[in-house]
């Protein structure tokens, strides 16, 4: 209830900019995710189109996906083949769509695990085929660093550090591996706050019930 | 106000406690029990009963089917709340010794409607056929083996081969869907006997005598009330966190090839599964597990003692750490078999097979004693 009107009191004209701003980063999102990630990684459930559900509008998407080279409605499949990255890298890199909620952590850690590639520190013996990463558990990662400065040229002009792709990408991840995220909460809180004054008119009705009644026996 | 020699509806605070909560959670249990099948049937037409489709079909659903998302949270969340009702309806009905002569064959039907229940949450479980799924599908298709003399074939005709595979789901979502019918022909008999044997003697001195009275207002006005209670929280659960109670292994797909760290059933069975895994010889835990689920049934033999709990301290107390006891156990099943959580959970199994084995002992030593 206090969520729902403080929303509607105070934050729709903020919501409006916040929107936009989370549109842009979905976009700069998908350019890293399915100009980097995609080369190995597949995205099998998701389609562009799911950005719909952040807002973004149906020709905006039919852009962004002319721009990858894709089209807006197909799902993202990985570019190389699995027994391809079988045998380049000994095992099928997992799907993307649904990592950020079975990692615990979700989409931070997948931008620590970006950004995460160092130098192994002296006497660790990393096991051949592995790079040294801080976020990930046991340290030793098959994925080689996959973000390069500069790698992806980002259609609105942001300049495509390693720690702004991690970052667009995570955001991009989260937001494929649920797209009715926010649908869910802005509908939820209409059925929460219908349910409540429901249940709260129920309250009353049962106890003022008996007051009225008293001519009847 | 109220004219003198006329008898008074009772005042507010009275009238409330006449309304016997308990006895709406029975209807709470029927009104999930219509969500998940108006629910699933919409499920049903989107959903693919195919090895290699079966994961993909219901990302298709929450991710592309319009509204689908909510129908597929309604269903998840619905069985958990469906269970959660028809808990706390078999514990009001132990407190309350619905169970003794002339409702024997009520609780009997309960029983057999909760075993219903949990062949088809469980097979409803592996249909999304993620990991968790796959594991707990194999887990428990496996205990079929310990079965005698029959074992080995049962567990081979439930998976439709050596091993779980596509043969498997299929035949699961066969049950899932048939099972139900069954389930509501069971709930309608349920509801007959309910009305056959009439008011339970537990209900509170003010509540109302007549029928007709019962139903209109009381009930409805009870009824509904609850219902608008019940469902908060279910909306809560629906819109706010679908994934809460969901173990996020099953967001990836079943691999035959890697077995998850930590094989955990839905909570509804956490008790009984860890019985499975504490009890030593796989074959002895299976029977241990099985026999804590079917040994409700016995209550009317077990209990002969003609009065209920209410009015027994000493067993007031038995089924209070009765209750106790099978959280614990679950807590114990969905935690990592460590030693000390081992020795806690045969503990608590002794605690729940103790429970049973007291009951027919305090029957005959409360007789034993002069009435006062």
């Amino acid at each position: 209830m206090m969520r729902l009107l403080a929303m509607l009191l105070f934050l729709m004209p903020a919501a409006g900019a916040q929107e936009g701003w989370r549109q842009a980063q979905l976009a700069r999102g998908a350019a890293v995710a399915t100009q980097v990630c995609l080369t190995c990684h597949g995205f099998a459930y998701a389609r562009l189109s799911d950005l719909s559900h952040a807002g973004i509008s149906e020709d905006d998407i039919r852009t962004l996906a002319a721009t990858l080279g894709l089209s807006p409605t197909a799902l993202l499949a990985a570019t190389q083949s699995a027994e391809v990255l079988q045998q380049t890298y000994g095992i099928v890199p997992p799907d993307l769509t649904l990592l950020t909620r079975t990692r615990p952590g979700g989409a931070a850690y997948v931008q620590r695990l970006l950004t995460g590639y160092a130098t192994a520190p002296s006497g660790t013996v990393l096991p051949a085929g592995t790079s040294y990463n801080t976020a990930f558990p046991g340290h030793a990662l098959r994925m080689p660093n996959p973000l390069v400065e500069g790698m992806v040229t980002y259609a609105d002009g942001t300049s495509a550090s390693t720690v702004q792709m991690a970052q667009d990408v995570a955001a991009f991840m989260a937001f494929m591996a649920d797209p009715v995220a926010d649908e869910r909460r802005r509908l939820g809180m209409f059925v929460l706050a219908y349910l409540a004054v429901f249940a709260l008119l129920m309250l009353v009705t049962t106890l003022v019930y008996p007051l009225s009644d008293k001519e009847k026996h | 106000m109220v004219a003198p020699g006329r008898t008074s509806v009772p005042a507010p605070r009275a009238f409330w406690r006449s309304l016997a909560w308990f006895c709406s959670l029975g209807n709470l249990a029927v009104v999930f029990l219509v969500i998940q099948v108006v629910t699933g049937l919409f499920l049903a037409m989107h959903y693919k009963a195919d090895a290699t489709l079966a994961f993909a079909s219901v990302q298709h659903i929450v991710r592309e089917v319009p509204l689908g998302w909510l129908i597929r949270a309604m269903h998840m969340a619905g069985s958990t709340f469906f269970f959660l009702m028809v808990y706390l309806h078999m514990a009001r009905a132990l407190y309350y010794g619905i169970y003794k002569t002339p409702r024997r064959a009520l609780w009997i039907s309960g029983c057999v409607l909760y075993w219903l229940m949990v062949a088809v949450a469980f097979t409803g479980y592996v249909l999304p056929w993620g990991q968790m799924s796959f594991w707990a599908a194999t887990v428990v298709t496996n205990l079929f083996t310990y079965v005698p003399l029959v074992g080995p074939t049962l567990a081979r005709w439930l998976q439709g081969g050596y091993g779980v595979g596509d043969a498997t789901l299929v035949r699961f979502y066969a049950f899932h869907f048939f099972l139900p019918f069954i389930l509501i022909a069971g709930v309608g008999a349920h509801i007959a006997l309910v009305r056959r044997r009439g008011r339970p003697g537990h209900l509170p001195a003010a509540a109302p005598t007549r029928a007709e009275d019962e139903l209109l207002p009381h009930f409805t006005l009870r009824d509904t009330m609850a219902l608008a209670l019940v469902l908060l929280p279910f909306a809560m659960v629906v819109f706010h966190g679908p994934d809460a109670l969901g173990a996020p292994e099953n967001l990836q797909p079943a691999d035959p090839m890697v077995t998850p760290a930590h094989i955990v059933p839905e909570w509804y069975l956490l008790p009984f599964y860890a019985m499975l895994r504490a009890v030593p010889y796989a074959g002895l835990g299976a029977l241990a597990m099985v026999t804590a689920m079917l040994l409700p049934v016995a209550l009317p033999w077990l209990d002969p003692h003609p009065r209920s709990a209410a009015a027994r301290p000493l067993l007031r107390l038995l089924v209070w750490l009765l209750g106790a006891d099978v959280v614990l156990l679950g807590w114990c099943g969905q935690a990592p078999l460590t030693p000390v959580v081992l020795v806690l959970t045969r503990v608590y199994t002794a605690g729940y097979f103790a429970f049973f084995a007291a009951l027919p002992l305090l029957a005959w030593w409360e007789g034993r004693r002069p009435r006062q």
